[in-house]
Protein backbone atom coordinates (compact mmCIF):
# COMPACT_ATOMS: atom_id res chain seq x y z
CA UNK A 1 0.00 0.00 0.00
CA UNK A 2 2.65 2.47 1.08
CA UNK A 3 5.03 1.11 -1.56
CA UNK A 4 2.30 1.53 -4.15
CA UNK A 5 1.77 5.17 -3.21
CA UNK A 6 5.51 5.83 -3.40
CA UNK A 7 5.70 4.20 -6.82
CA UNK A 8 2.78 6.23 -8.13
CA UNK A 9 4.28 9.43 -6.75
CA UNK A 10 7.63 8.67 -8.36
CA UNK A 11 6.07 8.19 -11.78
CA UNK A 12 3.79 11.22 -11.48
CA UNK A 13 6.55 13.59 -10.32
CA UNK A 14 8.45 13.96 -13.64
CA UNK A 15 5.21 13.75 -15.64
CA UNK A 16 3.63 16.60 -13.70
CA UNK A 17 6.84 18.63 -13.91
CA UNK A 18 6.98 18.26 -17.70
CA UNK A 19 3.31 19.21 -18.08
CA UNK A 20 3.74 22.19 -15.75
CA UNK A 21 6.68 23.46 -17.76
CA UNK A 22 4.48 23.63 -20.86
CA UNK A 23 2.36 26.27 -19.14
CA UNK A 24 4.95 28.35 -17.38
CA UNK A 25 7.19 30.93 -18.99
CA UNK A 26 7.55 34.51 -20.12
CA UNK A 27 4.84 33.99 -22.69
CA UNK A 28 1.78 32.68 -20.83
CA UNK A 29 -0.36 29.98 -22.41
CA UNK A 30 -3.61 28.50 -21.14
CA UNK A 31 -5.02 25.01 -20.80
CA UNK A 32 -6.95 25.34 -24.06
CA UNK A 33 -3.83 26.17 -26.01
CA UNK A 34 -1.73 23.38 -24.46
CA UNK A 35 -4.39 20.77 -25.14
CA UNK A 36 -5.00 22.21 -28.58
CA UNK A 37 -1.31 22.11 -29.46
CA UNK A 38 -0.76 18.60 -28.14
CA UNK A 39 -3.76 16.86 -29.67
CA UNK A 40 -3.61 18.79 -32.15
CA UNK A 41 -6.80 20.82 -32.55
CA UNK A 42 -7.53 23.99 -34.49
CA UNK A 43 -7.80 27.41 -32.90
CA UNK A 44 -4.33 27.65 -31.47
CA UNK A 45 -2.13 30.49 -32.67
CA UNK A 46 0.96 29.35 -34.61
CA UNK A 47 3.17 31.16 -32.10
CA UNK A 48 1.68 29.28 -29.16
CA UNK A 49 1.86 26.01 -31.07
CA UNK A 50 5.54 26.46 -31.89
CA UNK A 51 6.28 27.61 -28.36
CA UNK A 52 4.62 24.60 -26.78
CA UNK A 53 5.61 21.87 -29.22
CA UNK A 54 9.02 22.97 -30.44
CA UNK A 55 10.41 24.99 -27.55
CA UNK A 56 8.96 24.06 -24.18
CA UNK A 57 8.20 20.38 -24.74
CA UNK A 58 11.60 19.34 -26.15
CA UNK A 59 13.35 21.46 -23.55
CA UNK A 60 11.39 19.82 -20.71
CA UNK A 61 12.01 16.34 -22.12
CA UNK A 62 15.70 17.18 -22.58
CA UNK A 63 15.86 18.31 -18.96
CA UNK A 64 14.14 15.10 -17.87
CA UNK A 65 16.63 12.95 -19.81
CA UNK A 66 19.66 14.89 -18.56
CA UNK A 67 18.39 14.76 -14.96
CA UNK A 68 17.62 11.05 -15.20
CA UNK A 69 21.06 10.33 -16.72
CA UNK A 70 22.90 12.23 -14.00
CA UNK A 71 20.87 10.71 -11.16
CA UNK A 72 21.18 7.19 -12.52
CA UNK A 73 24.93 7.50 -13.04
CA UNK A 74 25.25 8.91 -9.50
CA UNK A 75 23.31 5.98 -8.08
CA UNK A 76 25.44 3.35 -9.81
CA UNK A 77 28.73 5.13 -9.06
CA UNK A 78 27.81 5.31 -5.37
CA UNK A 79 26.88 1.64 -5.46
CA UNK A 80 29.88 0.19 -7.24
CA UNK A 81 32.41 2.36 -5.42
CA UNK A 82 30.61 1.62 -2.12
CA UNK A 83 30.81 5.32 -1.46
CA UNK A 84 27.78 7.46 -0.62
CA UNK A 85 29.73 10.68 -1.20
CA UNK A 86 30.52 10.44 -4.91
CA UNK A 87 28.85 11.24 -8.18
CA UNK A 88 30.05 11.93 -11.70
CA UNK A 89 31.29 15.38 -10.75
CA UNK A 90 33.18 14.38 -7.61
CA UNK A 91 34.72 11.46 -9.51
CA UNK A 92 36.05 13.88 -12.13
CA UNK A 93 33.97 12.27 -14.88
CA UNK A 94 32.06 15.48 -15.56
CA UNK A 95 35.24 17.56 -15.80
CA UNK A 96 36.80 15.01 -18.12
CA UNK A 97 33.68 14.92 -20.28
CA UNK A 98 33.45 18.73 -20.26
CA UNK A 99 37.07 19.01 -21.34
CA UNK A 100 36.44 16.53 -24.13
CA UNK A 101 33.37 18.39 -25.32
CA UNK A 102 35.13 21.79 -25.13
CA UNK A 103 38.07 20.40 -27.07
CA UNK A 104 35.65 19.20 -29.71
CA UNK A 105 34.03 22.66 -29.86
CA UNK A 106 37.44 24.33 -30.13
CA UNK A 107 38.51 22.03 -32.95
CA UNK A 108 35.21 22.56 -34.75
CA UNK A 109 34.35 18.86 -34.65
CA UNK A 110 30.88 17.98 -36.06
CA UNK A 111 28.16 17.99 -33.38
CA UNK A 112 27.55 14.25 -33.36
CA UNK A 113 31.20 13.63 -32.47
CA UNK A 114 31.15 15.97 -29.47
CA UNK A 115 29.62 13.17 -27.39
CA UNK A 116 32.36 10.79 -28.45
CA UNK A 117 35.03 13.23 -27.23
CA UNK A 118 33.13 13.80 -23.99
CA UNK A 119 32.80 10.04 -23.46
CA UNK A 120 36.46 9.36 -24.18
CA UNK A 121 37.79 11.98 -21.80
CA UNK A 122 35.18 11.16 -19.16
CA UNK A 123 36.41 7.56 -19.22
CA UNK A 124 40.02 8.68 -19.07
CA UNK A 125 39.19 10.77 -15.98
CA UNK A 126 37.38 8.00 -14.09
CA UNK A 127 40.09 5.44 -14.80
CA UNK A 128 42.75 7.87 -13.58
CA UNK A 129 40.71 8.34 -10.39
CA UNK A 130 40.36 4.60 -9.87
CA UNK A 131 44.10 4.11 -10.43
CA UNK A 132 45.08 6.82 -7.95
CA UNK A 133 42.54 5.65 -5.35
CA UNK A 134 43.70 2.02 -5.65
CA UNK A 135 47.25 3.14 -5.03
CA UNK A 136 46.27 4.80 -1.76
CA UNK A 137 43.98 2.24 -0.22
CA UNK A 138 40.60 2.98 -1.76
CA UNK A 139 38.80 4.43 1.25
CA UNK A 140 35.75 6.69 0.97
CA UNK A 141 37.87 9.78 1.50
CA UNK A 142 40.75 8.73 -0.76
CA UNK A 143 38.35 8.19 -3.65
CA UNK A 144 36.80 11.62 -3.09
CA UNK A 145 40.23 13.26 -2.97
CA UNK A 146 41.48 11.49 -6.10
CA UNK A 147 38.30 12.56 -7.85
CA UNK A 148 38.81 16.17 -6.85
CA UNK A 149 42.45 15.92 -7.97
CA UNK A 150 41.69 14.54 -11.41
CA UNK A 151 38.71 16.89 -11.72
CA UNK A 152 40.93 19.90 -11.05
CA UNK A 153 43.44 18.69 -13.60
CA UNK A 154 40.79 18.53 -16.29
CA UNK A 155 39.34 21.86 -15.16
CA UNK A 156 42.80 23.35 -15.68
CA UNK A 157 42.97 21.86 -19.18
CA UNK A 158 39.52 23.29 -19.75
CA UNK A 159 40.78 26.70 -18.60
CA UNK A 160 43.56 26.37 -21.16
CA UNK A 161 41.02 25.77 -23.90
CA UNK A 162 38.99 28.78 -22.81
CA UNK A 163 42.19 30.85 -22.80
CA UNK A 164 43.04 29.99 -26.39
CA UNK A 165 39.44 29.99 -27.66
CA UNK A 166 38.22 32.84 -29.83
CA UNK A 167 36.81 35.39 -27.36
CA UNK A 168 34.13 36.49 -29.81
CA UNK A 169 32.29 33.27 -30.61
CA UNK A 170 33.78 30.04 -29.26
CA UNK A 171 34.62 31.32 -25.77
CA UNK A 172 31.15 32.65 -24.88
CA UNK A 173 29.62 29.45 -26.26
CA UNK A 174 31.89 27.28 -24.11
CA UNK A 175 31.45 29.43 -21.02
CA UNK A 176 27.68 29.55 -21.11
CA UNK A 177 27.35 25.88 -21.99
CA UNK A 178 29.66 24.96 -19.11
CA UNK A 179 27.56 26.80 -16.56
CA UNK A 180 24.79 24.49 -17.55
CA UNK A 181 21.90 25.33 -19.76
CA UNK A 182 19.14 23.60 -21.60
CA UNK A 183 18.09 26.61 -23.61
CA UNK A 184 17.76 25.83 -27.27
CA UNK A 185 17.24 22.10 -26.66
CA UNK A 186 15.36 20.98 -29.74
CA UNK A 187 13.98 17.68 -30.93
CA UNK A 188 17.29 16.64 -32.52
CA UNK A 189 19.00 16.99 -29.13
CA UNK A 190 16.17 15.08 -27.42
CA UNK A 191 16.59 12.32 -29.97
CA UNK A 192 20.32 12.08 -29.35
CA UNK A 193 19.85 12.08 -25.56
CA UNK A 194 17.12 9.49 -25.85
CA UNK A 195 19.19 7.03 -27.89
CA UNK A 196 22.06 7.12 -25.39
CA UNK A 197 19.65 7.00 -22.48
CA UNK A 198 17.76 3.96 -23.71
CA UNK A 199 21.04 2.13 -24.26
CA UNK A 200 22.62 3.17 -20.96
CA UNK A 201 19.64 3.08 -18.63
CA UNK A 202 18.43 -0.13 -20.29
CA UNK A 203 21.72 -1.87 -19.54
CA UNK A 204 21.85 -0.62 -15.96
CA UNK A 205 18.24 -1.53 -15.26
CA UNK A 206 18.83 -5.04 -16.54
CA UNK A 207 21.78 -5.35 -14.17
CA UNK A 208 19.89 -3.74 -11.29
CA UNK A 209 19.86 -6.64 -8.86
CA UNK A 210 23.42 -7.69 -9.57
CA UNK A 211 24.63 -4.18 -8.73
CA UNK A 212 23.84 -4.96 -5.10
CA UNK A 213 26.60 -7.55 -5.17
CA UNK A 214 29.13 -4.92 -6.25
CA UNK A 215 28.15 -2.93 -3.17
CA UNK A 216 29.58 -5.78 -1.06
CA UNK A 217 33.20 -6.35 -0.24
CA UNK A 218 35.07 -7.41 -3.38
CA UNK A 219 36.07 -10.82 -2.07
CA UNK A 220 32.55 -11.59 -0.95
CA UNK A 221 31.15 -10.70 -4.35
CA UNK A 222 33.81 -12.90 -5.96
CA UNK A 223 32.89 -15.75 -3.60
CA UNK A 224 29.30 -15.40 -4.82
CA UNK A 225 30.52 -16.09 -8.35
CA UNK A 226 30.54 -12.47 -9.54
CA UNK A 227 33.24 -11.42 -11.98
CA UNK A 228 33.75 -8.18 -10.08
CA UNK A 229 36.27 -6.49 -12.36
CA UNK A 230 34.32 -7.16 -15.52
CA UNK A 231 30.95 -6.14 -14.12
CA UNK A 232 32.38 -3.00 -12.52
CA UNK A 233 34.15 -2.00 -15.72
CA UNK A 234 30.93 -2.36 -17.68
CA UNK A 235 29.00 -0.28 -15.20
CA UNK A 236 31.66 2.45 -15.27
CA UNK A 237 31.55 2.48 -19.07
CA UNK A 238 27.79 2.78 -19.18
CA UNK A 239 27.61 5.33 -16.34
CA UNK A 240 30.24 7.46 -18.06
CA UNK A 241 28.34 7.23 -21.34
CA UNK A 242 25.25 8.66 -19.65
CA UNK A 243 27.28 11.46 -18.03
CA UNK A 244 29.04 12.33 -21.30
CA UNK A 245 25.74 12.60 -23.10
CA UNK A 246 24.27 14.80 -20.36
CA UNK A 247 27.36 17.02 -20.13
CA UNK A 248 27.74 17.58 -23.84
CA UNK A 249 24.10 18.60 -24.03
CA UNK A 250 23.72 20.66 -20.87
CA UNK A 251 27.18 21.42 -19.49
CA UNK A 252 28.37 20.83 -15.95
CA UNK A 253 25.34 20.30 -13.77
CA UNK A 254 26.37 19.15 -10.34
CA UNK A 255 24.54 17.84 -7.28
CA UNK A 256 21.69 16.03 -9.02
CA UNK A 257 23.79 12.88 -9.29
CA UNK A 258 24.95 13.14 -5.70
CA UNK A 259 21.72 13.91 -3.89
CA UNK A 260 18.99 12.20 -5.87
CA UNK A 261 20.18 8.65 -5.09
CA UNK A 262 20.15 9.47 -1.37
CA UNK A 263 16.62 10.79 -1.61
CA UNK A 264 15.67 7.67 -3.57
CA UNK A 265 17.23 5.36 -0.97
CA UNK A 266 15.37 7.16 1.79
CA UNK A 267 12.13 6.28 -0.01
CA UNK A 268 12.84 2.77 -1.25
CA UNK A 269 15.71 1.30 0.79
CA UNK A 270 19.13 0.50 -0.69
CA UNK A 271 18.20 -2.35 -3.06
CA UNK A 272 19.32 -1.21 -6.51
CA UNK A 273 16.30 -2.90 -8.06
CA UNK A 274 14.29 -0.05 -6.60
CA UNK A 275 16.94 2.67 -6.18
CA UNK A 276 17.76 2.86 -9.90
CA UNK A 277 14.22 3.46 -11.20
CA UNK A 278 13.46 5.79 -8.28
CA UNK A 279 16.68 7.79 -8.85
CA UNK A 280 16.06 8.30 -12.53
CA UNK A 281 12.45 9.36 -12.05
CA UNK A 282 13.36 11.78 -9.28
CA UNK A 283 16.38 13.11 -11.16
CA UNK A 284 14.19 13.74 -14.20
CA UNK A 285 11.55 15.56 -12.13
CA UNK A 286 14.10 17.65 -10.21
CA UNK A 287 15.91 18.90 -13.28
CA UNK A 288 12.69 19.75 -15.13
CA UNK A 289 11.59 21.80 -12.12
CA UNK A 290 14.96 23.50 -11.76
CA UNK A 291 15.04 24.29 -15.45
CA UNK A 292 11.56 25.74 -15.12
CA UNK A 293 12.83 27.98 -12.32
CA UNK A 294 15.98 28.88 -14.24
CA UNK A 295 13.99 30.36 -17.08
CA UNK A 296 11.31 32.08 -15.01
CA UNK A 297 12.92 33.43 -11.81
CA UNK A 298 14.71 36.30 -13.48
CA UNK A 299 14.39 38.32 -16.63
CA UNK A 300 17.31 36.44 -18.18
CA UNK A 301 18.00 32.75 -17.65
CA UNK A 302 19.93 31.68 -14.59
CA UNK A 303 22.47 28.99 -15.54
CA UNK A 304 21.33 25.59 -14.24
CA UNK A 305 24.66 24.80 -12.63
CA UNK A 306 24.20 27.83 -10.38
CA UNK A 307 20.67 26.86 -9.38
CA UNK A 308 21.52 23.24 -8.64
CA UNK A 309 24.41 24.48 -6.51
CA UNK A 310 22.19 26.81 -4.49
CA UNK A 311 19.70 24.01 -3.87
CA UNK A 312 22.17 21.15 -3.78
CA UNK A 313 24.88 22.29 -1.41
CA UNK A 314 22.57 22.79 1.60
CA UNK A 315 20.72 19.58 0.74
CA UNK A 316 24.02 17.73 0.71
CA UNK A 317 24.95 19.22 4.06
CA UNK A 318 21.73 17.80 5.53
CA UNK A 319 22.41 14.38 4.00
CA UNK A 320 25.95 14.39 5.26
CA UNK A 321 24.88 15.28 8.78
CA UNK A 322 22.40 12.42 8.67
CA UNK A 323 25.13 10.09 7.38
CA UNK A 324 27.30 11.00 10.39
CA UNK A 325 24.41 10.87 12.86
CA UNK A 326 23.69 7.29 11.77
CA UNK A 327 27.27 6.31 12.49
CA UNK A 328 28.40 6.46 8.86
CA UNK A 329 32.10 7.10 8.68
CA UNK A 330 34.92 7.90 6.32
CA UNK A 331 36.07 4.32 5.85
CA UNK B 1 28.45 -38.89 -5.28
CA UNK B 2 30.70 -37.54 -2.66
CA UNK B 3 32.70 -34.57 -3.78
CA UNK B 4 35.90 -33.62 -2.03
CA UNK B 5 37.65 -30.30 -1.77
CA UNK B 6 41.35 -30.87 -1.51
CA UNK B 7 44.61 -28.97 -1.45
CA UNK B 8 47.76 -30.51 -2.89
CA UNK B 9 51.04 -28.92 -1.87
CA UNK B 10 49.61 -25.42 -1.76
CA UNK B 11 51.99 -22.50 -1.21
CA UNK B 12 51.00 -18.85 -1.16
CA UNK B 13 52.94 -15.62 -0.72
CA UNK B 14 51.59 -12.07 -0.71
CA UNK B 15 55.12 -10.85 -1.39
CA UNK B 16 57.74 -12.92 -3.20
CA UNK B 17 60.03 -14.66 -0.76
CA UNK B 18 57.68 -14.30 2.23
CA UNK B 19 55.49 -17.39 2.07
CA UNK B 20 52.30 -17.37 4.15
CA UNK B 21 51.48 -20.97 3.29
CA UNK B 22 53.98 -23.69 2.44
CA UNK B 23 53.19 -27.06 0.96
CA UNK B 24 49.76 -27.51 2.53
CA UNK B 25 47.91 -30.68 1.61
CA UNK B 26 44.56 -31.59 3.06
CA UNK B 27 41.25 -33.10 2.08
CA UNK B 28 37.80 -31.90 3.11
CA UNK B 29 35.04 -34.47 2.94
CA UNK B 30 31.28 -34.47 3.25
CA UNK B 31 29.28 -34.22 6.44
CA UNK B 32 32.18 -33.36 8.67
CA UNK B 33 33.11 -30.27 10.62
CA UNK B 34 36.67 -29.34 9.74
CA UNK B 35 38.61 -26.87 11.90
CA UNK B 36 41.64 -24.92 10.73
CA UNK B 37 43.31 -24.08 14.00
CA UNK B 38 46.25 -21.81 14.57
CA UNK B 39 47.54 -18.63 16.18
CA UNK B 40 47.25 -15.17 14.62
CA UNK B 41 49.25 -14.90 11.42
CA UNK B 42 49.51 -18.67 10.96
CA UNK B 43 47.99 -18.45 7.47
CA UNK B 44 44.61 -20.00 8.23
CA UNK B 45 42.56 -17.18 6.72
CA UNK B 46 44.74 -17.20 3.60
CA UNK B 47 44.25 -20.96 3.33
CA UNK B 48 40.50 -20.51 3.70
CA UNK B 49 40.49 -17.94 0.91
CA UNK B 50 42.50 -20.26 -1.32
CA UNK B 51 39.99 -23.04 -0.65
CA UNK B 52 37.16 -20.65 -1.64
CA UNK B 53 38.86 -19.97 -4.94
CA UNK B 54 39.46 -16.34 -4.01
CA UNK B 55 43.24 -16.63 -4.18
CA UNK B 56 45.13 -18.81 -6.59
CA UNK B 57 48.11 -20.45 -4.88
CA UNK B 58 51.46 -19.84 -6.55
CA UNK B 59 52.39 -23.47 -6.07
CA UNK B 60 50.36 -26.63 -5.80
CA UNK B 61 46.72 -26.92 -6.72
CA UNK B 62 43.27 -27.09 -5.20
CA UNK B 63 40.72 -29.44 -6.64
CA UNK B 64 36.99 -29.82 -6.30
CA UNK B 65 36.14 -33.43 -7.06
CA UNK B 66 38.49 -34.26 -9.91
CA UNK B 67 38.52 -30.74 -11.34
CA UNK B 68 40.90 -27.87 -10.74
CA UNK B 69 39.14 -25.22 -8.64
CA UNK B 70 40.52 -22.32 -10.67
CA UNK B 71 39.47 -23.83 -13.97
CA UNK B 72 35.83 -23.86 -12.84
CA UNK B 73 33.55 -21.03 -13.98
CA UNK B 74 33.07 -18.69 -10.96
CA UNK B 75 29.32 -19.30 -10.82
CA UNK B 76 29.75 -23.07 -10.76
CA UNK B 77 32.40 -22.76 -8.06
CA UNK B 78 30.07 -20.56 -5.99
CA UNK B 79 27.33 -23.19 -6.22
CA UNK B 80 29.68 -25.67 -4.55
CA UNK B 81 31.56 -23.47 -2.08
CA UNK B 82 30.11 -20.71 0.08
CA UNK B 83 32.26 -18.19 1.93
CA UNK B 84 31.15 -16.67 5.23
CA UNK B 85 33.46 -13.72 5.89
CA UNK B 86 34.50 -12.41 9.24
CA UNK B 87 33.66 -8.76 8.95
CA UNK B 88 30.92 -7.42 6.76
CA UNK B 89 29.67 -3.90 6.89
CA UNK B 90 28.06 -2.76 3.68
CA UNK B 91 27.88 1.00 3.25
CA UNK B 92 24.18 0.85 2.55
CA UNK B 93 21.60 -0.33 5.07
CA UNK B 94 20.26 -3.43 3.34
CA UNK B 95 17.47 -5.41 4.98
CA UNK B 96 18.39 -8.78 6.43
CA UNK B 97 16.33 -10.60 3.81
CA UNK B 98 18.06 -8.68 1.00
CA UNK B 99 21.46 -9.71 2.35
CA UNK B 100 20.42 -13.37 2.51
CA UNK B 101 18.96 -13.18 -1.01
CA UNK B 102 22.39 -12.18 -2.32
CA UNK B 103 23.38 -15.78 -1.65
CA UNK B 104 21.21 -16.70 -4.63
CA UNK B 105 23.57 -14.87 -7.02
CA UNK B 106 25.35 -18.00 -8.35
CA UNK B 107 21.97 -19.53 -9.21
CA UNK B 108 20.72 -16.51 -11.17
CA UNK B 109 21.63 -15.29 -14.63
CA UNK B 110 23.48 -12.03 -15.16
CA UNK B 111 20.31 -10.11 -15.90
CA UNK B 112 17.80 -11.85 -13.65
CA UNK B 113 16.41 -10.85 -10.30
CA UNK B 114 15.47 -13.26 -7.49
CA UNK B 115 12.05 -14.86 -7.87
CA UNK B 116 9.52 -16.62 -5.67
CA UNK B 117 11.64 -19.74 -5.28
CA UNK B 118 14.70 -17.69 -4.27
CA UNK B 119 12.63 -15.86 -1.68
CA UNK B 120 11.43 -19.18 -0.25
CA UNK B 121 15.00 -20.46 -0.04
CA UNK B 122 16.15 -17.25 1.64
CA UNK B 123 13.35 -17.46 4.20
CA UNK B 124 14.17 -21.11 4.88
CA UNK B 125 17.83 -20.17 5.40
CA UNK B 126 16.88 -17.42 7.84
CA UNK B 127 14.65 -19.88 9.62
CA UNK B 128 17.53 -22.37 9.87
CA UNK B 129 19.64 -19.83 11.75
CA UNK B 130 16.65 -18.76 13.86
CA UNK B 131 16.39 -15.21 12.58
CA UNK B 132 13.08 -15.27 10.69
CA UNK B 133 11.80 -12.52 12.90
CA UNK B 134 14.57 -10.16 11.80
CA UNK B 135 13.93 -10.52 8.06
CA UNK B 136 12.81 -6.91 7.73
CA UNK B 137 15.41 -5.39 10.03
CA UNK B 138 18.29 -3.29 8.78
CA UNK B 139 21.36 -5.53 8.60
CA UNK B 140 23.88 -2.85 9.63
CA UNK B 141 21.96 -2.22 12.85
CA UNK B 142 22.18 -5.82 14.11
CA UNK B 143 24.50 -7.08 16.84
CA UNK B 144 27.74 -8.84 15.93
CA UNK B 145 26.30 -12.28 16.65
CA UNK B 146 23.18 -11.64 14.59
CA UNK B 147 25.23 -10.31 11.68
CA UNK B 148 27.26 -13.48 11.65
CA UNK B 149 24.10 -15.58 11.66
CA UNK B 150 22.76 -13.58 8.71
CA UNK B 151 25.97 -14.25 6.78
CA UNK B 152 25.66 -17.95 7.57
CA UNK B 153 22.07 -17.81 6.31
CA UNK B 154 23.37 -16.20 3.12
CA UNK B 155 25.84 -19.08 2.81
CA UNK B 156 22.97 -21.54 3.25
CA UNK B 157 20.89 -19.75 0.61
CA UNK B 158 23.83 -20.33 -1.70
CA UNK B 159 23.01 -24.07 -1.40
CA UNK B 160 26.67 -24.99 -1.54
CA UNK B 161 28.04 -28.23 -0.14
CA UNK B 162 31.09 -26.57 1.41
CA UNK B 163 30.55 -23.73 3.85
CA UNK B 164 33.82 -21.96 4.63
CA UNK B 165 33.62 -19.75 7.70
CA UNK B 166 36.34 -17.30 8.66
CA UNK B 167 36.62 -17.18 12.47
CA UNK B 168 32.90 -17.48 13.17
CA UNK B 169 33.64 -17.44 16.91
CA UNK B 170 35.74 -14.27 16.98
CA UNK B 171 34.57 -11.20 18.92
CA UNK B 172 31.52 -12.98 20.32
CA UNK B 173 30.60 -13.73 23.91
CA UNK B 174 30.62 -17.45 24.91
CA UNK B 175 26.87 -17.86 24.49
CA UNK B 176 26.90 -16.56 20.93
CA UNK B 177 30.08 -18.47 20.08
CA UNK B 178 28.55 -21.74 21.15
CA UNK B 179 25.23 -20.92 19.55
CA UNK B 180 26.93 -20.46 16.18
CA UNK B 181 29.19 -23.49 16.53
CA UNK B 182 26.24 -25.71 17.51
CA UNK B 183 24.36 -24.46 14.50
CA UNK B 184 27.35 -25.33 12.31
CA UNK B 185 27.46 -28.85 13.76
CA UNK B 186 23.79 -29.23 12.98
CA UNK B 187 24.49 -28.27 9.37
CA UNK B 188 27.13 -30.98 9.12
CA UNK B 189 24.55 -33.46 10.36
CA UNK B 190 22.43 -32.43 7.37
CA UNK B 191 25.24 -33.29 4.98
CA UNK B 192 27.04 -29.97 4.55
CA UNK B 193 30.77 -29.70 5.00
CA UNK B 194 31.59 -26.71 7.18
CA UNK B 195 35.21 -25.56 7.37
CA UNK B 196 36.04 -23.11 10.14
CA UNK B 197 39.10 -21.14 11.13
CA UNK B 198 39.60 -20.35 14.79
CA UNK B 199 42.33 -19.67 17.30
CA UNK B 200 40.43 -21.33 20.10
CA UNK B 201 41.54 -24.95 20.63
CA UNK B 202 38.70 -25.60 23.06
CA UNK B 203 36.08 -24.79 20.45
CA UNK B 204 37.78 -27.30 18.17
CA UNK B 205 37.70 -29.88 20.99
CA UNK B 206 33.97 -29.38 21.37
CA UNK B 207 32.81 -29.15 17.79
CA UNK B 208 35.37 -30.54 15.31
CA UNK B 209 35.37 -33.86 13.51
CA UNK B 210 38.71 -33.20 11.87
CA UNK B 211 41.34 -30.62 12.61
CA UNK B 212 44.34 -29.13 10.84
CA UNK B 213 46.78 -27.15 12.96
CA UNK B 214 48.77 -24.41 11.26
CA UNK B 215 51.75 -22.49 12.46
CA UNK B 216 53.79 -20.07 10.40
CA UNK B 217 52.23 -21.30 7.18
CA UNK B 218 53.10 -24.94 7.83
CA UNK B 219 50.84 -27.81 8.84
CA UNK B 220 51.73 -28.96 12.35
CA UNK B 221 49.27 -31.83 12.24
CA UNK B 222 46.01 -32.85 10.62
CA UNK B 223 43.51 -35.64 10.97
CA UNK B 224 40.71 -36.80 13.28
CA UNK B 225 40.13 -34.51 16.25
CA UNK B 226 41.33 -36.81 19.01
CA UNK B 227 44.55 -37.65 17.21
CA UNK B 228 45.42 -34.07 16.38
CA UNK B 229 44.34 -32.18 19.46
CA UNK B 230 47.12 -33.25 21.78
CA UNK B 231 48.80 -31.01 24.34
CA UNK B 232 52.02 -31.40 22.39
CA UNK B 233 50.54 -30.16 19.08
CA UNK B 234 48.70 -27.30 20.73
CA UNK B 235 51.83 -26.26 22.61
CA UNK B 236 53.84 -26.26 19.40
CA UNK B 237 51.17 -24.29 17.56
CA UNK B 238 50.85 -21.53 20.12
CA UNK B 239 54.45 -21.47 21.39
CA UNK B 240 53.22 -21.87 24.93
CA UNK B 241 52.78 -24.95 27.05
CA UNK B 242 49.25 -26.39 27.40
CA UNK B 243 47.83 -29.36 29.18
CA UNK B 244 44.61 -31.23 28.51
CA UNK B 245 42.38 -31.53 31.55
CA UNK B 246 39.29 -33.66 32.14
CA UNK B 247 38.41 -36.43 29.74
CA UNK B 248 36.28 -38.77 31.84
CA UNK B 249 32.84 -37.77 30.56
CA UNK B 250 34.18 -36.54 27.25
CA UNK B 251 34.50 -33.03 28.66
CA UNK B 252 37.96 -31.80 28.00
CA UNK B 253 39.75 -28.48 27.85
CA UNK B 254 43.17 -27.10 27.10
CA UNK B 255 44.58 -24.86 29.80
CA UNK B 256 48.01 -23.25 29.99
CA UNK B 257 50.39 -25.16 32.22
CA UNK B 258 50.39 -23.46 35.64
CA UNK B 259 53.41 -21.39 36.53
CA UNK B 260 55.03 -22.02 33.18
CA UNK B 261 53.47 -19.23 31.19
CA UNK B 262 56.44 -17.00 31.86
CA UNK B 263 57.37 -14.28 29.44
CA UNK B 264 60.07 -16.33 27.71
CA UNK B 265 57.57 -18.97 26.61
CA UNK B 266 55.80 -16.50 24.37
CA UNK B 267 58.97 -15.91 22.45
CA UNK B 268 59.51 -19.54 21.46
CA UNK B 269 59.91 -19.79 17.73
Amino acid sequence: MKQGAIRLGLVLFPAVAVIASLFVGRYPVGLREVIGALLPLDGVSPTARILILDVRLPRALGAALVGASLALSGAVFQGIFRNPLVDSRILGVSSGAAFGAALALLLGIPWYLVDVFAFGFGLLAVFLVVLVARRFGNSVLVLVISGILVGSLFSAFLGMIKYVADPLDVLPAITFWLLGSLSGTGWDAVGKLLVVYVLGAGTLLLLRWRLNLLALDEREAAALGVNVTRLRTWVILVGTLLVASAVSQAGMIGWIGLITPHAARALTGPDHSRVLPASMLMGAGFLVLLDLLSRTLMRSEIPLGILTGIVGAPAFLLLFMRHLARGGGWR
Amino acid sequence: MEMKLSAHGVSYAYRPGVPVLQGISLELGAGKVYFLLGPNGSGKTTLLECLCGLRAPQEGRISLGDRDLYALPPMERARAIAYVPQIHRPVFGYRVLEVVLMGRAPHLGLLSTPGRRDLDIAFAALDAVGLSKLADHVYTELSGGEMRLVLIARGLAQEARFLLLDEPDAHLDPKHQHGILRLVRGLAAEGLSPVLTTHNPNNALLYADSVAILRGGLLVAQGPRDEVLTPRNISIAYGMEFELIGGNQGLKAFVPVQGRSSRSDFGVN
